[in-house]
């Protein structure tokens, strides 16, 4: 006689897995491009600031403090922090990363639902909200692969080109710009695990990007722009200068909390909707 | 209930019917944008000695600190806020959500097949999805356009309108070109993503060239490919479109037309499963 005994099933994040491995290229592509696009574009520091650092100074010490809002870190233009701060991380990363966070938030359950996937996911024994949590966070790995390879372009830059950055600042910018993305990646989840409609939800996750940019570069121009500056996400990315002063635990405590917030109302609607098969 | 007259009858009536919202969202958005954006120039127009030195940073600075030689205008700083990259960015949006819904899209809802059911051959549909895409760029445009007369007349900017309706024009036919990419890529590739990745690497790929070209010379020999060097270059709101731009820009616009033509009578569509 033999008695079976019940083992509980061990726990694997199969689903985690599973979604980092189906999206291997496009995140090995990513990597390159964004690390490589940022060595190329770092690279460029010495020979331009070549012979023109005084030239530069002139210049800056001239400007109103406003146009630091608008043209990113000018006083420090001539630094290799400034010039970074102006080429790479005032508008293009920001808004480059964003577009692979807000669609790996969309896949995420209706990507699933247009492909007609996910019947077939939930016909496991698996809740939807692992399948959210799960593929969460192969989001969060994903995009920290990739934050981590924009800073390797930079640091390889400094290091083959023989440029002093600093690291505590090239970290915290990296970590503001990792919380802003994954800010609006969550809350483009969130709107599309709601309605399932996930072009509208990229659209209204972009314009959300938008308005915060223009919140936070206008507002050292007049008090209502100020006033208003704490509802951009934007003033939390770089509004303390993170490239230059190091990380403010209080800005990614805010974009911690919209994320917890957007994550838990996303697992609220996936398990409230009718899901489209 | 809407009666069956109302509902659109063609490929293009039902492009414009099923996004009448969110281009009316966007339409909205975009105006407001304007508006924000021309309300902060008289507040940077008080200052009239950073104005003045604004015109006088030298060449050689020119590279690095960026266009903010001609924020002396508020036509320049509508160039570097709004035309430079946001405007582009918000079209580029809507056509390429329109461009990837005519064949990708309809693919991937398994709805491709009941449509070409109807009579109507797989080139017409093409056509009359790039008309569709076509006129939701020319209606952001005039969005734009109007978004740029009441910031002029709310806040004394003097934009000249005739560039401003050149500048509009020309990010009609940038986005519409984007769009006819993701149509293009649809109709050869017809996976949904794999579209849009395409897509993406194409305008990404183009705006960096255009963007990053100042700075380096390399860059600077591959302007001639990106499509955003054609639409920006001669920066248009201050100078006015530069023609031959234009009609290499509707030179690329009818040579993805004719792709996505061939691509799509070519291939062995998705069906409904």
């Amino acid at each position: 006689m033999t008695t079976t005994v019940q083992q509980r099933t061990p726990f694997v994040p199969w689903i985690f897995y599973q979604t980092l491995v189906q999206r291997r290229r496009t995140l090995l592509y990513w990597m390159a491009a964004m690390g490589g696009l940022t060595f190329y574009t770092a690279s460029f520091y010495p020979t331009l600031v070549e012979g023109n650092q005084q030239a530069l100074n002139d210049l800056v010490n001239q400007l109103p403090p406003y146009m630091e809002a608008l043209f990113g870190q000018m006083a420090g233009f001539t630094s290799p922090e400034g010039y970074l701060d102006a080429k790479l991380y005032l508008l293009f990363m920001p808004f480059v990363l964003m577009v692979y966070t807000i669609r790996f938030g969309l896949s995420i359950i209706a990507g699933e639902e247009q492909a007609k996937t996910i019947d077939i996911l939930l016909a496991n024994p698996i809740s939807r909200t692992r399948v959210v949590l799960e593929k969460y966070a192969a989001m969060l790995v994903a995009t920290a692969l990739i934050v981590a390879s924009v800073a390797a372009g930079v640091w390889l830059a400094a290091t083959l080109y023989t440029f002093d950055i600093d690291t505590r600042g090239l970290i915290a910018i990296s970590l503001h710009l990792y919380a802003l993305i994954i800010t609006l990646g969550t809350l483009a989840m969130f709107i599309a695990n709601a309605t399932a409609n996930t072009w509208g939800a990229a659209g209204i996750t972009a314009l959300v990007a938008v308005v915060s940019y223009f919140i936070n570069s206008f507002a050292a121009l007049s008090e209502t722009a100020e006033r208003l500056r704490p509802l951009s996400l934007f003033y939390y990315y770089r509004g303390h200068e993170p490239l230059f002063s190091g990380v403010h635990v209080g800005d990614l405590l805010v974009f911690t909390t919209l994320t917890i917030v957007f994550l838990v109302l996303g697992v609220i609607a996936v398990n409230r909707r009718d899901l489209g098969t | 209930m809407r009666s069956a007259r109302t509902l659109p009858t063609t490929i293009f009536d039902k492009a414009l019917y099923e996004r009448r919202r969110s281009l009316l969202a966007w339409g909205v958005a975009i105006y407001v944008l304007i508006l924000y954006v021309g309300g902060f120039y008289p507040v940077l127009a008080e200052n009239e000695g950073l104005l003045q030195m604004f015109e006088n940073v030298p060449a050689s600075l020119r590279l690095l600190v960026g266009d903010i030689t001609t924020l002396s205008s508020a036509a320049g700083f509508f160039d570097v806020e709004l035309f430079n990259f946001f405007l582009p960015f918000l079209f580029a949006i809507v056509t390429i959500g329109q461009g990837l819904a005519v064949v990708v899209g309809e693919e991937r809802n398994g709805t491709l097949d009941i449509l070409l059911a109807n009579p109507v051959s797989r080139t017409r549909h093409v056509l009359e999805g790039a008309a569709a895409i076509a006129a939701e760029a020319c209606f952001l445009a005039l969005v734009g356009v109007a978004g740029i007369a009441s910031a002029n007349a709310l806040f004394d900017l003097a934009i000249d309108m005739r560039h401003a309706l050149e500048a509009a024009f020309g990010l009609a036919l940038l986005a519409t070109v984007l769009g006819y990419g993701a149509l293009a890529a649809g109709a050869w590739l017809g996976e949904y993503h794999r579209t849009l990745g395409v897509t993406l690497l194409f305008t990404l790929g183009s705006y960096f060239i255009y963007a990053y070209a100042n700075v380096s010379e390399a860059l600077e020999r591959l302007e001639p490919f990106s499509v955003f060097h054609y639409y920006q270059s001669n920066h248009p709101i201050l100078n006015g479109l530069d023609w031959g731009h234009v009609a290499v820009l509707v030179g690329v616009a009818i040579a993805l037309v004719v792709l996505s033509i061939v691509g799509i009578n070519r291939r062995d569509l998705g069906v409904a499963s």
